[in-house]
């Protein structure tokens, strides 16, 4: 029986830093099955592949990706549109990291930093920031229990075998910068499907005002015009929630960043799609024209 | 304390395990029973430190309970002694669990709204308070004797049991205590933990995974969006196996902790989706529940003494406050009642096959799908939300619903459904962790209950056994040391156990 405890343990230990292994080896080589990283691994591959000088950059998550259409904003502004949308998951980490790899190979006109109205108040995506970092050693900076989380989760391990597995045997599946949305929201799952039906000003969350001014800072740095919209919010919702956006505001304002006049835009119920804070797809274009009005002011000539 | 979170299990269980080994050979078996008695009072405080003072209040007054039982002058005496000791331990249960469901009820009749704010349910009170009704009942019936305090506070309170059972009987575990022969013993480890790790993985990759595709659905119900046939029955079989593996590995790890200290505590589930008849299926579910409400409800209310009317009475009555004792709510009601029915259907329909062909049932096959899918469709009561929701789910498993015509936007995948086929095939055909581990003699039997009987193997069929049964060889080991390592891939997204909430 000695011997089986000891090999019980053993294995035991084995198979959890094995399975560790290969879910870090996946994510940091953006072959995970999580559409999320392959989501990712589209953006870096665009901005390797992109001209950066002189283009409007525009950060964010799902909302960006279903409110503006690329080259529909592109033609709008008449000069090179980089959307680099990711989701939720990445937050303002995504933005941070996908800009610093911008900025080793170019400098672009304007950073648009575009995300859903309730990110300030999201947990810090420690995740998001760790599968995005430019260099491996970064992750240093990370809390333990956060790597942990990342590389030694049930779902991290199936994300990387079902990408390993489609690495192996297929052919990656391209991925477009537009959402694929589910159903749009009706009138009665309205009560299901929102998030919160009102934001409150306490729900801003320190920490993520935090990760917000690690990327206004950079902005500084490099000496970049940084602005920051709000997408659109069902309007239910945007009505009674004027006392946390004022808040919002004046704490990302205090970042460095201005808040674009006029954002969030408040969306009729028609007009939402899957989610409180996306627009209905055949909506994105009109979404486009109308927050290219509301950014132009914003933007270097 | 979870007993799938990593403090539990890299801290507690080893702190706890070194404790025991070092109190019993440093100053004796009482030491060691008192430190698993600090160490399941510092287990409960890690909820809410304040309920250990009602635990602590509980045991002390059912203690003081048995002690004036045992020193009663009279059969009268003992009788209204147990009479009261059963009421207090009923009233404290019942004002935890069943006040605000009481006043909101007749709140409701009377159109006032009358509820008790704050009242929380202190954890795992549904279970010891059966343990102690059981030890009074059976001193005041002279079936057992006083215990020492000692054993009497351990028993009731040792963690492993504590929180959501096996409600394991005085008989099964006291006298345990006084064996001698309990302590760490590297068989008893190999097997406690190989058990452990077989409940770990239950609970943490089939359970969890179950739950994500059956919540949703669920959830949707619950707030009024119409289900369709497919949508209904596959969040319907996916709950079914989640509150199964859930519960039953919950119990798992429950008895592979007991035998890793040396206790054998009783096994709760045997393979029940394999029942061929409702009343089997109560023979192998949440077998410890069971076999406490045939002797403590069922029998006492007469059993099946005054003919049949009556016995059928009182199988609705067992089963509808088996039924509330889950929750307070109607929905569970409705669950045990509906199961009640099932009950009195198959008695009568027993009676019928005696009397047309000769006791011929149904064809075994046959028998068992139909009990599976009585056993499905009442799990929608009890995890449904409220009735609306119960009877819209149902009316999309009769195909009211239409085939897939529901607005939610919700879809159905390739890998969950191979998942759904390959969990249901193990639950179906596969031995259960006890059959599995017979050969370390996990788990003990009910008398009642033949499916919690195994016997061990003779020691020659090693090889002829193969992977079926399991034996302390490595490949086992490693077969044990992937499942705990797979189930601790979730330690960062622990989710609670269904029964805690009971």
């Amino acid at each position: 029986m000695r011997v089986y405890l000891r090999t019980l343990l053993l294995s035991a230990v084995l198979a959890w830093l094995a399975a560790g292994t290969v879910v870090f080896f996946a994510f940091q080589n953006g072959i995970a099955g999580l559409k999320t990283v392959r989501m990712l691994n589209h953006q870096i591959q665009k901005i390797a592949a992109s001209e950066i000088d002189g283009s409007i950059l525009l950060l964010g998550d799902s909302t960006l990706r279903a409110s503006i259409v690329t080259e529909t904003y592109s033609d709008l502004v008449g000069r090179p549109v980089l959307n680099l949308g990711l989701n939720g998951g990445y937050g303002y980490a995504g933005d941070l990291n996908l800009l610093r790899r911008a900025l080793d190979r170019g400098t672009p006109d304007t950073v648009v930093l575009f995300h859903s109205t309730d990110m300030i108040t999201r947990r810090v995506a420690y995740q998001g920031f760790a599968q995005s970092v430019p260099s491996v050693e970064e992750l240093a900076e990370l809390p333990v229990v956060e790597v942990l989380r990342l590389y030694f989760s049930f779902d991290g391990l199936f994300a990387a075998v079902t990408g390993l597995t489609r690495w192996i045997f297929s052919e990656s599946e391209p991925f477009a910068d537009g959402l694929e949305q589910g159903q749009a929201m009706t009138a009665m799952d309205v009560g299901v499907r929102i998030r919160r039906s009102r934001y409150l000003p306490n729900e801003i969350n320190a920490e993520k005002v935090a990760f917000l001014a690690r990327v206004t800072a950079l902005c500084r740095e490099h000496d970049l015009r940084c602005v920051y919209a709000h997408g659109p919010l069902y309007d239910e919702v945007c009505r009674v929630s004027e006392e946390y956006f004022t808040e919002a505001n004046r704490v990302i304002e205090a970042t460095g960043v201005p808040v674009v006049v006029g954002t969030p835009y408040c969306m009729p119920l028609s007009e939402v799609g899957d989610s409180e804070d996306h627009p209905a797809t055949p909506l994105a274009a009109r979404y486009t024209r109308r927050y290219h009005r509301l950014l132009e002011p914003y933007l270097g000539r | 304390m979870l007993f799938t979170s990593p403090i539990f299990l890299l801290l507690f269980v080893p702190i706890v395990l070194a404790g025991y080994e070092f109190a019993q050979r440093s100053f004796g078996r009482n030491a060691a029973i008192a430190w698993l008695f600090a160490s399941s009072l510092f287990f409960y405080a890690w909820w809410k430190p304040v309920f250990v003072l009602l635990l602590l209040a509980s045991l002390f007054a059912n203690y003081v309970a048995l002690r004036l039982i045992t020193a009663a002058p009279s059969v009268l005496a003992t009788r209204a002694v147990v009479a009261a000791g059963v009421v207090f331990n009923l009233g404290l249960l019942g004002y935890f669990k069943y006040a605000n469901f009481f006043l909101d009820n007749v709140g409701a009749l009377v159109g006032q709204s009358w509820h008790i704010e704050g009242l929380v349910l202190p954890i795992g009170i549904s279970f010891f308070t059966f343990q102690q009704v059981a030890m009074l009942v059976d001193v005041g019936a002279g079936r057992a004797r006083m215990p020492k305090a000692l054993d009497y506070v351990f028993f009731v309170s040792f963690f492993p049991q504590l929180i959501a059972g096996p409600i394991v009987r005085h008989d099964e575990l006291i006298p345990q205590v006084g064996s001698g022969t309990r302590g760490l013993t590297q068989e008893n480890l190999g097997v406690g933990i190989t058990v452990f790790a077989v409940g770990l993985a239950k609970k943490m990759v089939v359970a969890d995974s179950m739950a994500v595709h059956a919540s949703p659905i669920f959830n949707a119900a619950a707030h009024g969006i119409p289900l369709d046939f497919v949508l209904s029955w596959y969040a319907a079989l996916a709950y079914t196996l989640q509150i199964y593996f859930d519960f039953s590995g919950y119990s798992d790890m429950a008895v592979g902790l007991g035998r890793m200290f040396g206790f054998n505590l009783p096994i709760n589930f045997a393979s029940p989706y394999k029942a061929r008849s409702i009343a089997d299926f109560w023979r192998r579910w949440h077998i410890t529940l069971s076999r406490f409400l045939r002797d403590y409800l069922y029998i006492p209310l007469g059993g099946n003494r005054y003919g049949e009317n009556r016995r059928l009475v009182n199988l609705m009555i067992t089963m509808g406050l088996g039924g509330i004792w889950h929750g307070a709510g109607w929905n569970f009601a409705i669950w045990g009642l509906l199961h009640g029915l099932y009950l009195v259907v198959e008695r009568w329909w027993t009676g019928v096959s005696q009397t047309r062909n000769g006791g011929r049932g149904l064809p075994r096959g046959m028998a068992r799908l139909l009990t599976l899918l009585c056993v499905v469709f009442a799990w929608v009561p009890f995890r449904a939300a409220d009735l609306d929701a119960t009877l819209s789910v149902w009316s999309a498993m009769v195909g009211l619903g239409g085939l897939a015509d529901s607005p939610l936007d919700y879809k159905l995948k390739a890998v969950p459904i191979i998942m759904l086929v390959v969990f249901w095939g193990v639950s179906l055909a596969a031995p259960n962790t006890y059959q599995w581990m017979r050969r370390g003699r996990a788990g003990t039997g009910s008398h009642g209950y033949p499916a919690t009987f195994i016997d061990a193997p003779d020691t020659h069929d090693d090889v002829r056994s193969g992977w079926s049964t399991w034996r302390p060889a490595p490949g086992f080991a490693v077969v044990a040391g992937c499942l705990l390592a797979l189930s601790a891939l979730r330690f960062f997204s622990l989710s609670e156990f269904i029964y805690f909430q009971f």
